[in-house]
């Protein structure tokens, strides 16, 4: 790892396919970049892997040495040779598709691979065939990650695992942003904007609209506007104006503009 | 004995000047009354006995000629409380509060033996005098282990006294990190905690590794069912671990060290933290370490119980103050680890090693062991076995050397049946393969491992599937459920297990088993779920007749398996004692009495109501006559 810099980049193969990318892409996004469809769960462009579904398992040839490893994760590394389709490849893919489907049998992603892959039995009968979390852990990285407010994350181990707010209880932090619900690949993260409020339902928390300070329509969550304006104090009028009257706003100066050049 | 009665050590020859005015006050002490305090001594009440020293020694006025140190654990956990008297080193076994006056009248003053208290050798069958002549012991090799009798946990002077912290003054005056590291890499010091990975290669890479700082991180999770390897060396040797660190610290280039340790063990803690403290007003930690220019601390961490949290990846995310999930480790936590930064885990045993390697040699190390397993390990020795405790044998000892010799054998003349190695995750080993060397790679093959040294024996009332099935149960239960193959294959792991031990497994469950055992293994992402399969593979492959006759004839060999068994007394065999009435809950059981007086007086049988009896086993274990069978 440490001779490589970050400036350098390493050529490798893929199926057969040489491909050069720079050093610290993973054997998934280099993949991805000729073409070849590794499934993965867990990962996503914003975030990269989480290294956790293991539906992206592929098999490398790496120092001599042949090894089964998740490709959302594996960095690309010169002369490595990645093999996605082998038979013990496929064997994996289609037993970890299994226990999903049985976790998360209402997944329509995970429905479409198991037909993809053939796997269509669940691996044991379904506790709750309406169940769609797959734990794959975007909404907790979105959350503490990206947003950095960490309304969300894991409780529990094992088959107790659970995505939720602390305890379960309504969130004093949850912006209502809905960022969590965007990143979900199952569909799991409910969420119903209703007249005063957005409420989070998965989440058992509602957060008021912010009204605009001009035309005093709903547009934002309350939170969030908040949030928005400690972020970025610059823009912190901005933020309390709905869109609408933000143009509106915009296209008044413009007209306001033009009408003194003109006078000059 | 607790504080240190020195100023903060500036330069070498003060710890050399210290350590030997330490060893000429020692000199004067004539005899030395040595209690072990160890965890299974105080299970057994040695507080009592320490209390009852102290109290008669000062009535007798004795203090200050007998001196009293209690320390950790002695390792023959099984006949605790241990007391062993220097300089003859006489020792006595299973002594109680009320044995104290005696022996201070008859051996501390009149030196006569005790003889009711002395060991008797289950080989000889003779009565021996010293610890050494003990037969548990006379196998062990107990250089990491054997300085805990040495040793007050408490007082760094009795670490001092037998040599600590020569190896660090050695270190870090004649010693550059480079040559430390070369010494380490040739002792062939592999890591104890169960990977097994070179020592000094590790060291190597942190050390290689580009970013500042660096990190050196202690192992003490350890979270096995029935181990307490680690445990043993922290509570009782606490500066073996502490110098160990130091030493690597130095090599790698770290200035900051953590103690990762479970929360279960209070005392590790406490005794750490003393440790600690002292070692820094001694300036054997802190700023310019014995005036050489060198600075390193220690933290300690305290982990929540949680068996995951041993996994490297997981204990350090666990001391950066987030949940205790692995990472995968394509790149080395020597390059990315504890805060992003270049991080060196060793395992508590691991890094107690080390002040040795440094003052005696590589060579001398490397002459211990095998070819690739070198120096010795430590196993806590537990379950169906005459000596429980704690054993220090050289690598390369073959297993039943360590069951029948050290250990004493099984207990009540009963068969063995197999030995689990490698913590709940390792592999049980069959009779037949007794005579395997303990090795790293010898035990993989068998399908179990080294693991950080449990060792549990199992004899012939021990059910294979049912012991597979408490072991697959804990693992789902320590599954941190990261991964889908960990968190979702020893879930059904465990179901077909359940399902077989209560008789209602079919043949395909045992495929079933194997395949999903290899999906298991291949998929998973920290060593946790890569091992979990191990207990269900090793007994299949061991003891798959066991298997088979719980699928297919519904039968429990072992007679454990309690939808599989019935208990019925023999009524020729019974002598009506009415001990089995006594023991049943459910009052299951009829008759077992002696009706009528004088000649008139008949033993009437005791019966048990199948429809009322829960198989509890109680019965069963109370009976002295072997009356209740199991079917």
């Amino acid at each position: 790892m440490s001779e490589e810099t970050t400036n350098s980049t390493v050529k490798l193969s893929i199926d057969g396919q040489e491909i050069t990318v720079e050093a610290g892409t993973t054997v998934l996004e280099a993949a991805r970049r000729i073409g070849i469809d590794i499934p993965a769960l867990c990962y996503h462009p914003v975030l990269g892997g989480a290294g956790a579904c293991r539906v992206c398992l592929v098999e490398v040839v790496a120092w001599g040495r042949r090894r089964m490893v998740t490709s959302c994760v594996y960095p690309a590394r010169e002369g490595l040779e990645v093999y996605t389709n082998t038979e013990k490849v496929l064997r994996s893919r289609r037993a970890v598709i299994a226990m999903l489907l049985a976790k998360a049998p209402a997944a329509k992603v995970v429905q479409e691979l198991a037909k993809k892959y053939g796997s269509t039995e669940p691996a044991y009968e379904p506790s709750d065939p309406e169940a769609r979390c797959i734990l794959c852990g975007q909404c907790v990285r979105t959350c503490n990650e990206l947003i950095k407010v960490g309304a969300v994350n894991f409780a529990h181990r094992g088959q107790e695992r659970k995505v939720g707010t602390p305890y379960n209880a309504t969130s004093d932090v949850c912006l209502a942003c809905g960022a969590c619900q965007n990143l979900c690949p199952t569909g799991n993260i409910r969420i119903r904007d209703k007249r005063d409020l957005r409420a989070m339902l998965t989440w058992h928390t509602d957060v008021p609209w912010n009204k605009c300070s001009k035309c005093g329509q709903s547009y934002l969550p309350a939170r969030l506007v908040e949030f928005l304006k400690q972020q970025c104090p610059v823009a912190a009028e901005l933020v309390t104006i709905c869109p609408r009257c933000r143009r509106e706003g915009t296209a008044e100066s413009f007209v306001q503009a033009s009408v003194l050049a003109d006078d000059e | 004995m607790s504080t240190v009665a020195s100023e903060k050590l500036t330069g070498f020859a003060d710890l050399d000047a210290l350590r030997s005015s330490i060893q000429a006050q020692r000199e004067k002490i004539e005899t030395t009354v040595v209690l072990c305090g160890g965890p299974g001594c105080q299970a057994y009440g040695c507080k009592a006995v320490i209390e009852a020293f102290r109290e008669a020694l000062d009535d007798e006025g004795l203090e200050e000629s007998v001196q009293l140190r209690v320390t950790g654990c002695h390792g023959f956990c099984e006949r605790g409380p241990l007391v062993v008297i220097r300089p003859a080193g006489t020792f006595y076994q299973g002594v109680t509060a009320e044995d104290v006056p005696e022996i201070i009248q008859k051996t501390l003053k009149n030196n006569q033996l005790l003889d009711r208290l002395l060991y008797v050798n289950a080989q000889t069958s003779q009565k021996v005098q010293t610890e050494k002549e003990v037969d548990f012991y006379a196998y062990q090799q107990r250089i990491i282990s054997g300085a805990n009798e040495e040793i007050d946990p408490e007082c760094i002077e009795d670490y001092l006294a037998v040599g600590g912290y020569s190896a660090l003054a050695k270190a870090l005056s004649q010693m550059k990190p480079d040559q430390i590291i070369e010494q380490i890499t040739e002792s062939g010091l592999r890591g104890r905690g169960g990977g097994g990975f070179l020592t000094g290669r590790k060291w190597q890479s942190c050390r290689n590794a580009q970013g500042q700082p660096k990190y050196v991180l202690c192992n003490g999770d350890e979270g096995d069912p029935g181990a307490f390897m680690d445990r043993t060396i922290m509570e009782g040797n606490p500066h073996s671990v502490l110098e160990g660190m130091c030493i690597g610290a130095y090599a790698i280039g770290s200035n900051q060290g953590y103690i990762y340790v479970r929360d279960e063990y209070p005392l590790a803690v406490e005794n750490l933290g003393i440790a600690i403290q002292q070692a820094r007003e001694l300036g054997l930690l802190g700023e310019n370490i014995l005036g050489s220019g060198f600075d390193f601390d220690i933290r300690i961490n305290r982990g929540a119980g949680a068996f995951v949290c041993g996994e490297s990846t997981a204990l350090m995310a666990s001391i950066e103050g987030k949940i205790g999930d692995p990472r995968a480790k394509y790149i080395h936590t020597t390059d990315v680890g504890l805060f992003g930064k270049p991080s060196n885990l060793n395992n508590v045993e691991t890094w107690a090693n080390v002040p040795q390697i440094i003052n005696r040699g590589p060579d001398w190390f490397s002459s211990l062991g095998t070819e690739h397993s070198k120096g010795t390990k430590v196993f806590s020795l537990v379950g169906k076995i005459n000596n429980t405790g704690l054993v220090e044998v050289p690598m390369g000892i073959i297993l039943r050397d360590i069951i029948f010799k050290i250990g004493g054998g099984i207990p009540n003349g009963k068969k063995f049946k197999a030995v689990q190695i490698g913590g709940p995750s390792g592999g049980c080993i069959p009779e037949t393969l007794l005579d395997t060397p303990v090795d790293y790679e010898q035990l993989t093959d068998l399908g179990a491992m080294m693991g950080s040294g449990g060792l549990i024996v199992m004899d012939q009332d021990t059910c294979m599937v049912d012991i597979a099935r408490y072991f697959m149960n804990f693992l789902c239960e320590e599954s941190c459920g990261k991964c889908t193959p960990c968190r979702e294959g020893t879930k059904i792991m465990l179901d077909i297990l359940t399902r077989i031990c209560q008789g209602q497994g079919t043949p395909e469950d045992m495929e079933q088993l194997e395949t999903l055992g290899e999906d298991v293994q291949t998929a998973s992402l920290c060593g946790l779920g890569t091992s979990a399969p191990n207990p269900v593979l090793s007994t299949l492959r061991y003891f798959r007749d066991e298997y088979e006759a719980h699928v297919k004839d519904k039968r429990c060999p072992a007679g454990v398996c309690r939808e599989l068994i019935s208990f019925s007394v023999t009524p020729e065999a019974c002598t009506s004692c009415s001990l089995c009435v006594k023991a049943c809950p459910v009052e299951a059981i009829s008759g077992g009495t002696r009706k009528g007086k004088g000649k008139e007086r008949t033993k009437v049988p005791a019966v048990i109501d199948q429809d009322k009896c829960i198989k509890c086993r109680a019965c069963y274990e109370a009976c002295k006559f072997n009356a209740v069978a199991v079917s």
